[in-house]
């Protein structure tokens, strides 16, 4: 219960001003390899909202839509048909000069901090070139300071990527993101990676940012236990549609749809909960 | 030739059996210990989990028992035996002999470990050929077909004629195992085989897993590091840390009472599904282990150490005639009883 009271208070703390509106969203892709003009909806008539200082999930297998989805948000990846508002404008009624000025508010965060790092820039060089791109919108805070955000020691700033473990690089990738002063942060299976431990860091650390800054976060993941403790609302999706949404709670403890159920049993830890419960 | 003449002794024979394990690595300018006194039984039909974070020694674990180390990394100390018999010990390498004949593995990327540019039924007639050449064609083509079903391939012929990339990912991760269990070996080793699957795929490897080893009395031994998923699939589990077991035993008991404080904060790290409370990462990262080191390679993220953890090297907890313990001077409370317990006993499970 802690922890609808906490998430209650995080909503009621932040105004609840819309930041993400997207409004039967396709999004059709050519299918890779079908040389046939065939095509298929990787989104599917997607409607979904995402409120300031929310933690609000998509769940799904590979291949459900997901990332298609996130993409969608942050601008990068064209859509097809339907409405994606970020901040009240309208994505399609923009010009790439306007798209381009929108885009420091959604950073997203990707699943391989290594694979999102400059092997060659070091962490210091890599926060030196966001700067360059965005010297205002980055003037509010030093380096250290940055790092200190995500509890990361300032000795870190001279290290290549290949000098940090997965925890420290996903910590410099959300760090990187922070600069921008974003009100979205994407986090596409951003612990997916990493051993538990770095994991509930790395978790800890997006709920922290929460609180601090207002950011709403967009969470990708197939991991139902990861999204039951930080979300506040989830949608589940499956082939490019959204089958069930609602909040946490309500959709895990007791979901309506038979995919949904199907995915929470796959959750690994049945032999931790029935040992519990006989306990 | 003992293989064959291995029946009346099978049952007492453990399929596998580490004894007192020491894997060094040789750097320019000192020792790593990647592996250190490690004791492992492990009887057919049995399902063992190695858990451990990244740097654990899980994964120099199950290369040393194939044979893969680097050029650098030996064993210095210790031996592994299949099947009653010796493969490893000091100066003693006989891994080729068992790799893919009697020991089975299955690594963490299925599309790396599947050749691009060969078909299913290629890849399966290579590893029949090297370990099975006795089978005629049929048979073998009858067997690559079973194997297929065995992993719950509806159509294996089309898989049979596919290359890898024209199949899912669950799909291919299933000729991966297809791959090393196809041989019948005795021991399946499995490197995070599931944890690049979403968990729909991922709990349907583990379900094959299970019917794999009950069908067959093959013994696995399952490496990952999420505690959980090792808990469904495994009877026992060994939780390894630094370059040691932390921590051996049956599944429940280590999960609902570990011993071992490093086990614990593990357990506390997993966003399980009973708990609300907050979540709660281990500080700090594993350590670097050198010949050098002395004392628990845990104390320094543990909240229970003190001047004696640092001093000295921790001893084995064990009960007598048994492979489980701990190791740790400050461990945790015991369960109360290992009897069904009664309400009472909720707080080891609460933590």
């Amino acid at each position: 219960m802690g922890r609808d009271a906490d998430t209650s208070a995080a909503v009621t703390a932040a105004s609840r001003e819309r930041i993400v509106g997207v409004s039967d969203l396709t999004v059709v892709h050519q299918r890779r390899g079908g040389g046939r003009g065939e095509r298929f909806a990787a989104v599917d008539g997607v409607s979904l909202h995402l409120d300031a200082g929310e933690v609000v999930s998509v769940v799904g297998e590979s291949g459900s839509g997901k990332t298609t989805l996130a993409m969608a948000l942050t601008a990068l990846g064209a859509h097809t048909s339907g409405m994606v508002e970020l901040l009240g404008h309208d994505l399609a009624r923009l010009s790439q000069r306007q798209i381009r000025a929108l885009r420091p508010e959604v950073q997203v965060i990707f699943q391989d901090p290594h694979g999102s790092l400059d092997p060659r820039q070091s962490v210091k060089a890599g926060f030196k070139e966001l700067r360059g791109l965005q010297p205002q919108r980055t003037s509010w805070i030093d380096d250290a300071g940055l790092l200190a955000q995500v509890r990361l020691s300032p000795d870190l700033l001279d290290r290549y990527p290949h000098q940090l473990s997965g925890g420290q690089a996903q910590r410099v990738c959300i760090a990187r993101a922070l600069l921008m002063r974003p009100r979205v942060l994407v986090a596409d299976e951003p612990t997916s990676g990493l051993d538990v431990s770095v994991q509930a860091e790395v978790l800890r650390l997006l709920l922290e940012l929460r609180e601090s800054t207002g950011v709403a976060i967009l969470f990708i993941s197939h991991d139902l236990s990861v999204v039951r403790r930080i979300s506040d609302r989830v949608y589940v999706m499956r082939r490019g549609r959204v089958i069930e949404q609602g909040a946490t709670q309500a959709v895990l403890d007791a979901p309506q749809e038979p995919y949904t159920r199907q995915l929470i049993a796959a959750v690994p830890g049945r032999t931790l909960r029935t040992a519990q419960v006989a306990a | 030739m003992t293989a064959t003449a291995a029946p009346q002794t099978a049952a007492a024979e453990p399929a596998l059996r580490i004894d007192d394990l020491r894997v060094e690595a040789r750097l320019a300018d000192d020792t790593l210990l990647l592996v250190d006194g490690l004791d492992l039984d492990l009887r057919p039909g049995e399902i063992v989990g190695v858990v451990g974070e990244s740097g654990s020694g899980k994964t120099t674990l199950v290369r040393t028992l194939i044979g893969l180390l680097d050029k650098n990394v030996t064993v210095t100390a210790g031996a592994v035996a299949v099947g009653g018999e010796q493969v490893l010990a000091p100066g003693v390498d006989r891994t080729e002999a068992v790799r893919g004949a009697r020991i089975g593995t299955v690594f963490q990327d299925a599309s790396r470990s599947l050749n691009p540019v060969l078909k299913v039924r290629s890849q399966l007639r290579e590893v029949l050929k090297a370990h099975k050449p006795q089978l005629s064609k049929a048979e073998a083509a009858e067997k690559m077909r079973t194997v297929l079903r065995r992993m719950q391939i509806d159509d294996p012929e089309r898989v049979l004629g596919s290359y890898p990339h024209q199949l899912s990912g669950g799909q291919r991760q299933r000729v991966a195992i297809a791959l090393a269990v196809v041989s019948e070996p005795q021991i399946v080793l499995a490197d995070e085989c599931t944890t690049a699957l979403d968990v729909t795929t991922q709990a349907e490897v583990v379900a094959l897993f299970r019917d794999l080893v009950a069908e067959l009395g093959v013994a696995l031994v399952f490496v990952t590091h999420d505690l959980l998923l090792a808990a469904d699939l495994c009877d026992r589990i060994v939780v390894m840390y630094g370059g040691q077991a932390a921590e051996v035993g049956p599944t429940r008991r280590v999960l609902l009472a570990p011993r071992h404080p490093y086990s614990a904060g593990l357990l506390a790290a997993v966003p399980s599904w009973s708990a609300d409370g907050p979540i709660r990462g281990i500080d700090g990262s594993a350590p670097r282990v050198t010949t050098a080191f002395s004392g628990c390679r845990f104390a320094g993220r543990c909240p229970r150490a003190d001047d004696d953890c640092r001093s000295a090297p921790i001893p084995w907890s064990g009960a007598a005639g048994t492979r489980d313990g701990y190791r740790c001077i400050h461990p945790l409370a015991a369960a109360p009883a290992p009897a069904p317990a009664q309400a009472a006993s909720g707080s080891a499970a609460d933590r």
